[in-house]
């Protein structure tokens, strides 16, 4: 969805789509360096549900010869099948899917992670919402561009 | 009951050197952090009273969790901390060497309750280990002590066994005997490890280069999308093809004996023009605050609820 509406409004070009992803994914490694001294075991899960998100190529307005093969850039016939199964893929592993797949029901996860933030002060729910979710979300917006 | 037998081993005993604190709470999860809080003068007046009686700095706490009235079999040590923390090594070695050694009743860890010490369960061991503190939650009620580094651990009764109160009230008061004579904060063993046994550990030096080697990922993948967009726009390749060159359209460049040619064109750096990737990164970042503010402020009673139970 956000990614129709900035190919169509803002129209990047494809030296600013690379920086949007190299800015998105710099964030993110600095990010889990800097928690692995804080809680390695966040870092680590959180690394390896993210670790897709540097393998996706999103698609350039002209095919040029330049780009190397990768995932959406491939015959035009198989392009959008590979679009696809990697956008389905990425939604699998979205912080979204993963909560849902936690715990009896997703209502009970919810309850647990705001009593734990109000009282116990934990600050997971941070690093869930404020970085991972929008690399992901960055991550999916390049595939859609 | 087990306070009261506790209570008269210790009160006619003169080796105390350190003061005991009995706490009870209603509930395990808020009651202990809320005591905590008043205890280091951390809390928020109009939820938490104040602490009318305080002692000295806290040395150690031991929860102690026998929920059903048989004997049990074994002890069951949980030591995650709020945020991942974790009680210095040196604890939870002692629990289980008197629990195990001393008292001769079994010790488990993170819920494995049968353990063989093949690789498999060493291996399930550490990774639930990784999970319980990769949540951050509270897993007992030590762990609200664990923040204020203190360090805390919860014994908890499991299984069916001969073990009654007595052997969970000798192996505290073993514990507290062994804290009592300790003039500082435990500090000589680790505070960073992944347990895979109760008696065996992984240090972090061991298991930090895992995580930062996830995390570098990232940054080549960063570095090399990069240096990928200061390349020009357009293609060399298809611009000359035919051997026929214009002068100055070669560049010959030499380095430590090693002789390239290659086209002018493709050595320039194209401008990067920042700005519009930089406001999406930042500002999607951003934005995280408000699934962050929606999950945590909201009540249950709110229809954002209303998902279908599985």
């Amino acid at each position: 969805m956000t990614s129709y509406l900035l190919t169509h409004i803002l129209q990047p070009t494809r030296q600013q789509t690379q920086l949007i992803q190299s800015f998105s994914l710099l964030l993110l490694g600095m990010f889990l360096s800097a928690l692995a001294t804080l809680n390695f075991s966040l870092s680590f899960l959180i690394g390896l549900l993210s670790s897709p998100l540097s393998f996706i190529r999103p698609r350039f307005p002209k095919n040029t010869t330049m780009t190397s093969t990768s995932h959406g850039k491939k015959k035009p016939n198989s392009t959008t099948k590979t679009l696809l199964l990697t956008t389905l893929f990425l939604h699998l592993l979205s912080p979204a899917t993963v909560l849902y797949a936690f715990g009896p029901s997703l209502k009970h996860v919810l309850l647990k992670a705001g009593f734990a933030w109000n009282v116990h002060a934990v600050w997971t729910p941070v690093v869930v919402w404020c970085v991972w979710w929008p690399a992901w979300w960055v991550g999916v917006m390049l595939l859609g561009m | 009951m087990q306070e009261k037998l506790l209570t008269c081993l210790i009160l006619g005993w003169s080796l105390w050197s350190k003061d005991i604190i009995f706490l009870i709470t209603t509930d395990s999860w808020a009651g202990p952090q809320a005591w905590a809080d008043a205890y280091h003068d951390a809390h928020t007046s109009h939820s938490v009273e104040s602490l009318p009686l305080k002692s000295g700095a806290l040395q150690g706490v031991i929860a102690v969790d026998y929920a059903f009235s048989h004997r049990f079999d074994s002890i069951h040590i949980v030591y995650d901390g709020i945020n991942g923390q974790l009680p210095n090594l040196d604890l939870v070695n002692t629990a289980s060497a008197i629990a195990g050694g001393q008292m001769g009743i079994g010790v488990c860890i993170q819920q494995m309750w049968k353990h063989d010490s093949g690789y498999r369960d060493r291996l399930r061991t550490m990774l639930r280990g990784m999970f319980n503190q990769g949540l951050g939650h509270a897993s007992g009620p030590h762990s609200s002590f664990i923040p204020y580094h203190v360090d805390a651990i919860t014994l908890q009764a499991v299984g069916d066994g001969w073990q009654d109160e007595m052997a969970m009230g000798r192996t505290v008061e073993s514990i507290f005997r062994s804290l009592n004579n300790l003039l500082e904060h435990f500090h000589q063993s680790f505070f960073f490890y992944l347990l895979m046994q109760p008696n065996r550990f992984v240090s972090i030096g061991t298991y930090l280069p895992s995580a930062m080697l996830i995390a570098v990922n990232f940054t080549i993948m960063a570095i090399a999308l990069w240096i990928q967009s200061g390349r020009p726009e357009n293609d060399p390749k298809t611009s000359s093809n035919e051997g026929s060159s214009k002068d100055g359209d070669i560049q010959v460049i030499k380095k430590d004996d090693m002789v390239a040619v290659v086209l002018r064109q493709s050595m320039t750096i194209a401008e990067r023009k920042m700005f519009l990737p930089l406001t999406i990164v930042i500002g999607i970042h951003f934005l995280g605050i408000i699934p962050l503010y929606i999950f945590n402020h909201s009540t249950p009673d709110v229809s954002l609820f209303s998902f279908p139970h599985q």
